[in-house]
């Protein structure tokens, strides 16, 4: 009966060697399969070539005041911001500046001068009774908000463990129920518009952390005003490294769409 | 109906009979009777009585067929009276109310002349009246209270007929006078011969009052046209030029008054405005006007006299709101921007704009939207770089829209069969189409090009746009690195802050945006104007970045905004330009957004929206897609007038129906000719004889697709006279025998009456016999002869 052959030291040190070289270079390798991997997407979606672009637009990010005293929550990560949109700029024909604008929102002509508004933060917001009053005019105006819970209760809270920290997504929420009582504030469902519009994204809102509760709208007379993320999308346009590479393309897809389709819609 | 008497003498006479016998014939014929009754009583009854009881009796007897004869006889006492009169004839009073007698002060004239005859037949309570109120109809009026019964002014005069209904009225053996307030005029420009001939067969005196002012040339004031849009679309601002020509009132201070009496209950006021009477009296004004529901619409215009409140002119005109089509709006986007968004929210508010849209989101990835659906198309491979596929999904289709706006959209995105299709769109079936060119200045790929015909400027090739740098985020994105590894940034919340602190110091969020200012033409142009305040739309505030420069503004093409700079030495750039080209228009919008506009106010159907649905609605007016047309909306009984409609649509059917009478006559259907491609149908017809007719288009089911009311031009006739018809007055007196009167001659016309004498008699009969005294004298009579034969014991 033969014995089955036994790896022998000198193959087990070369498979070591390119395991190890493998493991050590996996970020290169990975960043560049990321990026690979998001331009297979963008040709798959039709972009052989750099889009033609239309006027500057401006990204422009709300400020407003959060639980507890904290000031300067809004501002949280700001790198992800310019990743979103260079990912438009480099798929869509958008041509959104790069300057990264400031909107207080207790300020409604600094509102008014962005269709949209990024809203983010990881503590609940806290708004004056005039910062409402202007979140509502700015919307019924035509502007649109797109809020992003950057999940993260122990900062902020103290508390620990996964699925509780949705305080940011609760509050304007409930914000949003309070200023626009006759508006619509509801789970999107998968085959609206929002998710379809330019990536496919047949399950949703893409979660990344946090309690899962999907896209959140608010509708009003059928126009979508506010787009409320629980899932800390932005924290996967921060980096790859939080989430892993798909969940980080995935976030980029619901950034893109929500942005096409405020400008489409 | 009563009799008048002036003077009266009375004589009266009684004659009793019987039978026909006079009193005495009966007297002696009832004595012999009795007396040879008596004679033989007294024969047969001289042996069985004394003288003593026989002579009582005999009284008693005869004196009871005495009384029984007289009742037998019946006889009868009459009176007769005899009444000689002198009677006048009756008086009627036709008063012209018609609108022909609202104008030129002639309404206090003929109230005047009213008031004149009212004290005359209070002064003269014997004369029977009768008034009536002539105009379109015949109708009676309460003479004690004839200012009670006031209408408004009938629109046409039918006087030779309602004075042929008048005379039929009167008796002919009787006669009558008239007295006629009018100034003559008849709309139907009937022969007084014949009203002649009707007054003169039964024997009424016509006098026509000579009307103090109408009877000498007077001031003509008179509204000669009203220039206005036979049909419109709902919400469309339009204007209505008002022509005048108003003689020897140069320099008063006259108004114009503009309301709508489509509907038959009241009049609603819409507007007024002073006009000053130039020295060569042709004097101009205009109205805009809206109308917000489909359907046709009747305005009248008057000219009034505000110092004294008189009426001098009024005319009408006709304008039809049409239901189909909406106008169709087609915004095409080579690369994705805001403006769409706001301008879609701006539209929704208006359902008779319908926008489409198709959008490159992707260099090879378009995005349609229309009726709600949307689609994504990919282009075709490896054209990308010419882009000629961009409308495709609505290529087939460029006819069926009336205003294209290229956004955005270098021209060599367009393949040249679809810039030939456009620029059909625009020179031969009136559509318009708009540059909106953003602050990528694809404009000025324009040159050489098929499309640079129809753009209203010169766009300078030189220009380049220089945006502002921003090293901060520069050099934040710098230390970014990877995507990767961006999480490692230290201070990453510090970063917001400073950029926050930085705009503070910059004195605002995008502080160097930049206000549009409006010319003149713009101020007055019906893109700008708010037609419900009736004055301009404010200004938009700061809310563009770039805009493209001009080099010079094409021949025909007007200004209607520049840019506003801050800095003095800088040159105004025009930023809006719109000009007519062949059927249809163009413009040119040469900045990168308006939609700040929008968000800066909370009164954005006032702003924004009004702007942008008054600017399509502007590009759009001469487009032709009207779904029915007739070649004339007024017109003269018997006149054929040609109706037009799109069948390219569907199968439709074309009525008329007359509206006076919409409830009792049924539509009449046409016959139609079809065009050889089957795109058009064509019905021609004559005018029948009625005030207004409504003509419109359905489908086979009976559903209604458009409607227009051609307006009969027969009313008109009653404004166009002004002033009095002396000869149809005269004509009128001479030939009935009347004569024409002054208001203050009113008076003689006591002597003027006809008076005749007539008898009167009248006979009272009283039947003497029924009479109680009569039976009581019998039963007298009777009851002393028992009484008397009863003591002589004869019983």
């Amino acid at each position: 009966m033969a014995r089955t052959p036994r790896i022998d030291r000198r193959s087990f040190v070369k498979m070591m060697s390119v395991g190890g070289a493998s493991f050590l270079t996996s970020p290169l390798l990975g960043q560049s399969f990321e990026e690979q991997s998001l331009a297979k997407e963008a040709r798959r979606a039709g972009f052989g070539q750099e889009p033609d672009k239309g006027a500057l637009v401006h990204w422009a990010r709300m400020q407003f005041r959060c639980d507890n005293g904290v000031t300067d929550n809004w501002s949280v990560h700001p790198q992800g911001d310019f990743s979103l949109v260079q990912a438009i700029n480099d798929q869509a024909t958008a041509n959104v500046d790069e300057m990264w604008n400031v909107a207080d929102v207790n300020d409604l002509e600094a509102m008014t001068n962005f269709p949209l508004l990024f809203m983010h933060a990881e503590s609940a917001p806290k708004l004056t009774p005039t910062e409402k009053q202007n979140l509502r005019e700015y919307m019924l105006r035509g502007g649109f908000v797109y809020a992003e819970d950057c999940v993260n209760g122990f900062r902020t809270h103290g508390m620990r463990g996964n699925g509780a920290w949705d305080f940011f997504f609760r509050r304007t929420r409930d914000i949003m129920r309070e200023i626009l009582p006759e508006a619509k504030v509801e789970r999107l469902p998968l085959d609206h518009p929002i998710f379809h519009c330019y990536y496919r994204l047949p399950n949703g809102q893409p979660h990344m952390q946090g309690a899962p509760h999907g896209g959140w709208g608010v509708t009003l007379k059928g126009r979508l005003m506010a787009y409320i993320s629980p899932s800390d999308a932005h924290c996967g346009w921060v980096t790859t490294e939080w989430f892993g590479r798909n969940k980080a393309q995935e976030a980029l897809k619901i950034g893109t769409n929500v942005y096409l389709y405020a400008m489409t819609h | 109906m009563t009799s008048t008497i002036a003077n009266t003498t009375q004589h009266t006479s009684q004659t009793v009979s019987a039978y026909g016998l006079t009193v005495w014939q009966f007297a002696i014929a009832a004595v012999i009777l009795v007396l040879l009754c008596a004679w033989a009583y007294s024969w047969l009854r001289k042996t069985e009585l004394t003288p003593g009881q026989r002579w009582p009796l005999l009284a008693l007897r005869v004196a009871f067929a005495l009384v029984l004869l007289v009742c037998l006889f019946a006889p009868v006492r009459e009176e007769i009276q005899t009444t000689n009169s002198v009677h006048t004839p009756e008086l009627l009073v036709a008063v012209d109310q018609s609108a022909s007698l609202s104008l030129l002060q002639a309404e206090q004239h003929r109230d005047d002349a009213v008031q004149a005859v009212d004290a005359f037949l209070n002064k003269h309570p014997e004369v029977d009246r009768r008034m009536y109120a002539v105009g379109s109809s015949l109708r009676a009026l309460n003479p004690e209270a004839p200012e009670q019964e006031e209408n408004d002014a009938d629109q046409s005069t039918r006087l030779v007929d309602q004075l042929r209904a008048l005379a039929e009225r009167v008796d002919p053996a009787r006669g009558a006078s008239m007295l006629l307030i009018t100034d003559g005029q008849d709309t139907d420009q009937a022969p007084i011969a014949d009203a002649v001939m009707a007054l003169k067969s039964h024997n009424v005196l016509t006098f026509p009052i000579n009307l103090p002012g109408l009877d000498r040339p007077t001031p003509l004031a008179r509204i000669e046209s009203i220039d206005s849009p036979e049909a419109v679309r709902p919400r469309q601002v339009f204007p209505l030029n008002i022509m005048m020509r108003l003689r020897g009132m140069a320099g008063r201070k006259l108004e114009l008054v503009l309301e709508d009496v489509s509907s038959s209950a009241a009049a609603t006021h819409l507007g007024a405005q002073p006009v000053v009477v130039q020295v060569d009296g042709t004097t101009r004004a205009s109205f805009e006007h809206r109308l917000d529901e489909p359907g046709p619409a009747r305005l009248r215009v008057t000219l009034r006299d505000p110092a004294n409140g008189y009426v001098l002119n009024a005319a009408y005109t006709a304008v039809n709101a049409t239901i189909q089509p909406t106008i169709r709006v087609l915004y095409v986007q080579g690369a994705l921007g805001w403006e769409y968004r706001f301008l879609r929210q701006a539209f929704n508010e208006n359902p008779s704009i319908q926008l489409d849209s198709v959008a490159r989101i992707g260099s090879n990835r378009l995005l349609n939207q229309s009726n709600g659906q949307e689609t994504q198309y990919r282009s075709s491979p490896g054209r990308s770089s010419t882009h000629s596929d961009l409308t495709a999904p609505i290529a087939q289709s460029w006819r069926s829209y009336d205003v294209v706006i290229l956004a955005d959209l270098a021209p060599n995105e367009l393949s040249l069969k679809e810039q030939q299709g456009l620029l059909k769109l625009v020179r031969e079936h009136g559509g318009g189409v708009l540059f909106f060119s953003g602050n990528h200045n694809r404009a000025t790929q324009l040159s050489g090009t098929l499309l640079e015909e129809i753009l209203p400027v010169v766009i300078d090739p030189k220009h380049e746009t220089h945006y502002a740098v921003d090293r901060e985020a520069e050099r934040f994105i710098a230390t970014l690195g990877p995507r990767r590894t961006r999480v490692s940034v230290h201070n990453e919340q510090r970063f917001g802050q400073n950029r926050a602190q930085r705009q503070r110091d910059q004195g605002g969020v995008l502080a160097h945006l930049k206000a549009i200012a409006l010319t003149q033409e713009g101020l007055a142009s019906s893109i700008w104007r708010d037609a419900d305040q009736k004055a301009s739309l404010d200004p938009p505030p700061q809310t563009y970045d770039q805009h493209t420069r001009v080099r010079s503004v094409k021949p025909g093409a007007t200004v209607l905004a520049t840019s506003a700079s801050k800095r003095s030495s800088d040159i105004p750039v025009p930023v809006l330009v719109v000009q007519d080209i062949g059927a249809g228009s163009s413009a040119f919008l040469g900045i990168d957004a308006l939609w700040r506009w929008r968000m800066a106010t909370d009164n954005h159907e006032r702003g924004y929206d009004r702007f942008w649905q008054q600017f399509v609605q502007h590009l759009a007016r001469r487009s032709q897609k009207a779904l029915m047309t007739l070649d004339h909306y007024h017109a003269v009984p018997g006149e054929t007038v040609t109706v037009t409609a799109d069948a390219s649509r569907g199968a439709l059917q074309l009525f008329t129906q007359p509206l006076d009478n919409e409830l009792t006559e049924p539509p009449t259907l046409l016959n139609t000719a079809t065009s050889p491609d089957g795109s058009t149908l064509t019905a021609r017809f004559p005018v029948p004889d009625t005030d207004h007719l409504r003509v419109y288009a359905a489908e086979p089911s009976g559903r209604l697709l458009a409607e227009a009311v051609l307006t009969v031009r027969r009313t008109d006739l009653e404004t166009e006279f002004a002033g009095l018809n002396q000869a149809v007055l005269n004509q009128l007196a001479n030939d009935t025998g009347g004569a024409m009167l002054g208001v203050k001659d009113i008076d003689s016309l006591d002597s003027l009456l006809e008076r005749t004498e007539r008898t009167t008699t009248q006979v009272q009969r009283a039947e003497l016999w029924r009479n109680p005294w009569v039976f009581a004298t019998l039963l007298l009579i009777y009851c002393a002869e028992l009484i008397l034969r009863h003591r002589r014991t004869l019983v």
